[in-house]
This record gives structure tokens, C-alpha cells and sequence, in this order.
């Protein structure tokens, strides 16, 4: 192998311009594949961390009991002697709107090993005014230490400290946006006019989450104060779960449905539709960038078919001399798997400094996420993934010349030859 | 009618390093077939040079490329210490023109980006017998036999035709191989350079103890082998 290896550099030193241009098709199609990977994942990276610190990874909701629609049909004769009969024609659910037993319900969703934390919310709308403004907010009453459990609320906080949230019985943490809305700032007070109270909070922290909606809209009280507030005072509107491991959520909330009979949603199922833009995203720019790595592919045929074709005297000649032809396959493989490697390792490299460029890209991005930078996920994967790509289109790329080298008879290309 | 170079008669004649028994050989398709051999037979003794001649077409390379095991008989076998390698698989053909037989063509065939010495050496890393500095000395040392030793380090491209061609002669000679065939080696080079690579051809086979077959056109050169096989119609004659 060794030999083959040394033939095969020597061949592919004199074609090196030609083989240059393939080298370089693959550096940039492997770099800028896991590029295009790392930045699309990073958004949906990101994204899915969001989610998980604002609406957690499961939620239990609303209670529901099975229902049987059944058609009973009656038998003839006196009353005392009918024999009747029913039929089930239809199974179905009913549900009643939040969690009616939160304690119960909490301890149930503990004994589920996967779940890492658990918090009992209630959810409701009321008015929220300062001064002379006023507009509707999304209030959700919480226990902060619970809640703190199943969010990122820690990392959330802009201006003020949730200590401060924590240690005043009528306080409030306020959106980013909705607070700029209402033009106030931690410390000053807001009125909330709930179903049939109005009461007064002092805002301890402005919260960002990110997501526009829920910064221009939520609000977090107490949820003993929710429960006034909102007229609730015994149920809760959901409890929200952080699991081990959150991708086993969609597992994790079928089993908890079976087992609670209430409903039970995964973040999984609610982000369906981003989760899919995202993986289109990706999938598509994978795809474009193979494109250039294919193309590179192309150009390295191109030149190993064209290099069989100049070089069949000495094929011939190597084969006189006890070359097999599982050597001159490896020739020409050994050939592709130099670019190969030349190129993949060059690729990575450029792909890591690109990565980290991109990375301080500054953009300001305000909706289902706020960042302002670029954001990009480092994975091995991404650069496993490249290599696979460009290693599967260069033995394509060089087993079609190199089995076409290793059929050449040496006798008829000697006796050509020769005249 | 066919002829054998046969030297079996003489009771102390060395055993044939290669022996060939009725080869039939088919060239072409269908309505087009032509048969370029028909049915030869030839014993090829160590220390002989043996010339095939005959006119173009006749079936002489046919001969040396079946000789060479480089092409199959249709028919007939070639054997080499009884055993019938034509018959064998490629692996098996391809390990025994490595470990028995050196050719010279009449193109050099160098791998131009190789010096004369990495030229020589590409048998002799291929068959693994030596080391590398062993393999180095013999490369060395063939040059010096074909009056190119101060040319071992030129890459093939940089040397002259005749210089090519002798750098050829030290390749085929690489491993030691039993059988040199020649097809047309001094087809290509001037009239001093002939004599040159003829002469060094026939001092292989005396000083080496090596047989070879020099197919050629040149009947002067024909005339100063050890014996003349004349060919006609893929057979041979008198």
C-alpha cells in the first residue's frame, strides 16, 4: 500500500493544477457545509432552549374522562319482562378545563423518574394600568421556587433582581416590552384588574424572554395572588414539567396522559411547525452545500478518468511487472483519498475559523427568539457529517476510473501501442 | 507445420525455464476471427537468446504477451516448473510475471516522474523479497551494468531514448527473472543505440544465466541469437 500510495502521489503531483481545483471544491464545499449546519442548528438550538425556559418541556392540562356513546335498544312485552340491549358505538373524552386536584396531580407527575421539575401555574387574563396606560396582559401565577425549576426565569432577568421579586408578598415581574408599553421600571407599581378584584403590584424584575409575544404580554405574580386575582381558588390551569432529558418528552407526556387522565402536551408538539421550519432549513442548506461538494466530486472524475486515459502505457507496464489489479485500484482510490483527506482537514479548519466569524456577527433578531448575533452550535456531528458526504462522492468520484484502469488489458494496450 | 525449440536431446540440458504446449490463440470477432497461433509449441532454455521473426502480423507479439501471461491462450497451456500458469487465476499470472519473467518493450514505458533508479526499483518493491537499501544497491548496481550509473538520481524524463530504453533493460532485470521477453527493444532507438541495448540484452543472458526472447524485425540482430524462431501464419518454420 505503501507503494501504491507513493505511485499514486507521484500521478497526482504532475495533474496538480486540475487536482488543486477539485482540492478546493471540497475545502469549501466540507467548510462551509458544517458552517450553513452549525448556524442553522444554533438558531434552532437556540430556539428550542427558549422554549424550554419559557413554556418548559411538558405540560399536564386540563383533565378529561372517558366517554361511551352507546345505543340501548329495548325489548318488547310488559315492563317486567322486556329484555333489552346497548350497544357502544362511540369512545370519546370529555374535559374539564385545568387541574381540579393540583396537590394530587403534582404528586402523581413526582413519581415519574424522568421528571427533573415540576410547577403548578395558573393562567388568566386581566388589565394591567400605570398611570394613564393601560392594556391587556397575560397573568400567570406562580411559586417562584417551583417555577425557577422549569424555566430559565433566573437567566431572563434585564433590570432588577428576583430577590427582590421573592421577598415582597404584592410583587410582580413584568415583560421587557410590556414594561416599555407602560413606560415603567422595577420599583414602580402597576394595577391589575383581574375577574372581580383590582389589585396593586410593585415590579421587582423586568423579565426578556426572547419571545416577542410573551414579552409584550406576561406577567408573573404570586400564586396565591393569582388565585384571588383570578378567581381561582383552588385549581390550577397546568403544571409545567422540565424533564432529565427533554428530548424524551413526546415519550414521557403519552405515558403521563395514560396515567393521569389529563392532557398532556410536549414541547415537541407545540413547536411542531418551527421544529419543522428549522429542520427544512437545514436539510435544505445541507443539501446545497453537498451540491458544491458533488460538484467538486465532478471535477476529481473528470480528472482521474482523464489521467487513466494518459496514463495506460504505464498501467500496462506496472501490470507487466506484478502490479495485480487490486493495485492499480488502489492507485487511483489512493489518489482520491489524498485529495480526500488534504481536503476534509482544511475544510474543518476553515470551518472552525468561519464558524467563530460568523459567530460575531452582529444581527438583531427580535420574534421567536432575541439575539444579537449570529448564533451557531459546535457539533462533531456537523464535521463527521461533511466528511461523510465528501468521502462517499470522492470513492464514487475515483472507483469509476480506478476500475476502469484496473480492467485495461496490458497486452492490448502494449500491442496498440507498439503499433 | 511447426517448429519446437526443443533442446530436451542433449541429456545434461538444464530443465526449460518456460515451456509452452500447443497454443491456439483467436484474435477478433465473429466473422472477423482470425487465428493468429496455431497450435505451438516452444521450450525456452536459461543462458539462450532466442529471436522471433517473421512478418508483420504473423503472430510474433501474440506469442511473447501469452508467453508473458499477459494475454490467455484460446487453446494450450505455458508452464513454468510444470506448473500451468496460464490456466491460473490473475492473482496467480500476476504474482508469476512478478517472480519470473522481465520485459522490455519497444517504448521504454518509464513512469516519467520516477528517477532511473525508483524505475528499476518498482519490480523489486512489488515482489518484497528486499530491503529497502538492498533494493537501492541492486537498482544501483543494474544502472551501472547498463552504463547509466551516474545517472541513477535523473528523473526518466530527463534521460535520452537510448538511455531510457537501457534503464528499461535494468527494470526487467529488477527481480532476477528467470525469462526476458523483448518485444521490438531496439524498434525505436538509433542504429549505436541498438547494438548497445542488443548487446547488453545478450550479456544478460550468457552472464546471468537467464534465457530470453527477443521478438524483432531486425534480421541482423535476429542472426546473432542463440537461435531463430521463424514464424509464419502463426506457426513456425524452417
Amino acid at each position: 500500500m505503501k507503494l501504491n500510495f507513493q505511485i499514486a502521489l507521484r500521478f497526482l503531483f504532475a495533474k496538480r493544477r486540475a487536482m488543486l481545483m477539485s482540492l478546493a471544491g471540497i475545502v469549501f464545499g466540507v467548510s462551509f457545509f458544517i458552517v450553513t449546519q452549525a448556524q442553522t442548528s444554533g438558531f434552532e438550538d437556540f430556539f428550542i432552549r427558549t422554549i424550554w425556559g419559557t413554556n418548559g418541556a411538558v405540560r399536564v392540562q386540563d383533565q378529561f374522562q372517558h366517554t361511551v356513546t352507546t345505543l340501548v335498544a329495548e325489548g318488547e312485552g310488559d315492563a317486567e319482562e322486556q329484555v333489552g340491549f346497548a350497544v357502544p358505538l362511540r369512545e370519546g373524552r370529555s374535559y374539564i378545563e385545568g387541574i381540579q386536584q393540583p396537590r394530587q396531580v403534582m404528586e402523581a407527575v413526582w413519581e415519574f423518574e424522568e421528571v427533573a421539575g415540576a410547577a403548578e401555574v395558573i393562567r388568566g387574563n386581566a388589565r394591567i394600568t400605570s398611570g394613564f396606560r393601560t392594556q391587556t396582559t397575560e397573568v400567570r401565577g406562580i411559586h417562584l421556587n417551583q417555577y425557577l425549576s422549569v424555566s430559565d426565569l433566573a437567566n431572563q432577568v434585564r433590570y432588577g433582581e428576583l430577590q427582590t421579586y421573592a421577598e415582597d408578598p404584592h410583587g410582580i415581574l413584568i415583560g421587557t416590552l410590556l414594561a416599555e408599553r407602560l413606560a415603567v421600571d422595577v420599583g414602580d407599581s402597576v394595577r391589575l384588574q383581574g375577574v372581580d378584584e383590582a389589585r396593586r403590584y410593585r415590579i421587582g424584575a423586568i423579565f426578556e424572554t426572547g419571545v416577542e409575544e410573551f414579552d409584550k404580554a406576561r406577567v408573573f405574580i404570586p400564586l396565591r395572588e393569582s388565585r384571588i386575582l383570578l378567581n381561582r381558588p383552588t385549581t390550577s390551569s397546568f403544571i409545567q414539567i422540565n424533564l432529565i432529558d427533554n428530548d424524551h418528552a413526546d415519550r414521557v407526556a403519552a405515558h403521563m396522559q395514560e396515567t393521569l387522565n389529563h392532557h398532556v402536551v410536549s414541547w415537541k408538539t407545540t413547536e411542531r411547525t418551527w421544529l419543522e421550519v428549522f429542520r427544512a432549513l437545514r436539510f435544505s442548506s445541507g443539501i446545497t452545500m453537498s451540491v458544491i461538494i458533488l460538484i467538486a466530486g465532478l471535477g476529481m472524475f473528470n480528472t482521474l478518468a482523464m489521467i487513466v486515459m494518459e496514463r495506460q502505457r504505464e498501467i500496462a507496464i506496472l501490470r507487466s511487472m506484478g502490479y495485480s489489479r487490486r493495485d492499480i485500484v488502489n492507485i487511483f482510490l489512493s489518489q482520491g483519498a489524498i485529495v480526500l483527506a488534504l481536503g476534509t482537514l482544511i475544510g474543518w479548519a476553515f470551518a472552525v475559523l468561519f464558524t467563530m466569524g460568523v459567530e460575531s456577527v452582529p444581527i438583531r433578531i427580535r420574534g421567536i427568539i432575541a439575539t444579537d448575533h449570529f448564533m451557531v452550535h459546535w457539533s462533531f456531528w456537523h464535521y463527521i457529517s461533511a466528511a461523510l458526504i465528501a468521502s462517499a462522492v470522492v470513492f464514487v468520484a475515483s472507483y469509476i476510473p480506478a476500475r476502469r484502469a484496473a480492467r485495461l488489458e496490458p497486452g492490448d494496450i502494449i500491442r496498440g501501442t507498439g503499433g | 507445420m511447426n517448429r519446437t525449440a526443443d533442446h530436451t536431446a542433449a541429456g545434461d540440458s538444464p530443465a526449460p525455464v518456460l515451456e509452452a504446449r500447443g497454443l491456439h490463440r483467436w484474435l477478433g470477432e465473429a466473422e472477423g476471427r482470425v487465428h493468429v497461433l496455431c497450435g505451438l509449441d516452444l521450450k525456452l532454455y536459461p543462458e539462450k537468446s532466442y529471436a522471433v521473426v517473421g512478418p508483420s502480423g504473423c503472430g510474433k507479439s501474440t506469442l511473447l504477451y501469452l508467453l508473458g501471461l499477459l494475454d490467455r491462450p484460446d487453446e494450450g497451456a505455458i508452464f513454468v516448473d510444470e506448473t500451468n500458469l496460464s490456466a491460473g487465476t490473475d492473482e496467480a499470472r500476476t504474482r508469476a510475471r512478478s517472480a519470473y519473467l522481465g520485459f522490455v518493450f519497444q517504448f521504454h514505458f518509464l513512469l516519467p516522474e520516477f528517477t532511473a533508479a525508483e524505475n528499476v526499483m518498482l519490480p523489486m518493491r512489488k515482489l518484497g523479497r528486499l530491503g529497502d537499501s538492498e533494493m537501492r544497491d541492486r537498482a544501483e548496481a543494474l544502472l551501472r551494468d547498463v552504463g547509466l550509473g551516474d545517472k541513477t538520481h535523473r528523473f526518466a524524463n530527463h534521460l535520452s531514448g537510448g538511455e531510457q530504453q537501457r534503464v528499461a533493460i535494468a527494470r526487467s532485470l529488477a527481480n532476477k527473472p528467470r525469462l526476458i521477453l523483448a518485444d521490438e527493444p531496439t524498434g525505436n532507438l538509433d542504429m549505436r543505440n541498438s547494438t548497445l541495448v542488443f548487446d547488453l540484452l545478450q550479456q544478460v543472458a550468457h552472464d546471468k544465466g537467464q534465457a530470453i526472447l527477443i521478438v524483432t524485425h531486425n534480421r541482423e540482430l535476429a542472426d546473432q541469437c542463440d537461435e531463430i524462431l521463424s514464424m509464419r501464419d502463426g506457426r513456425f518454420v524452417e
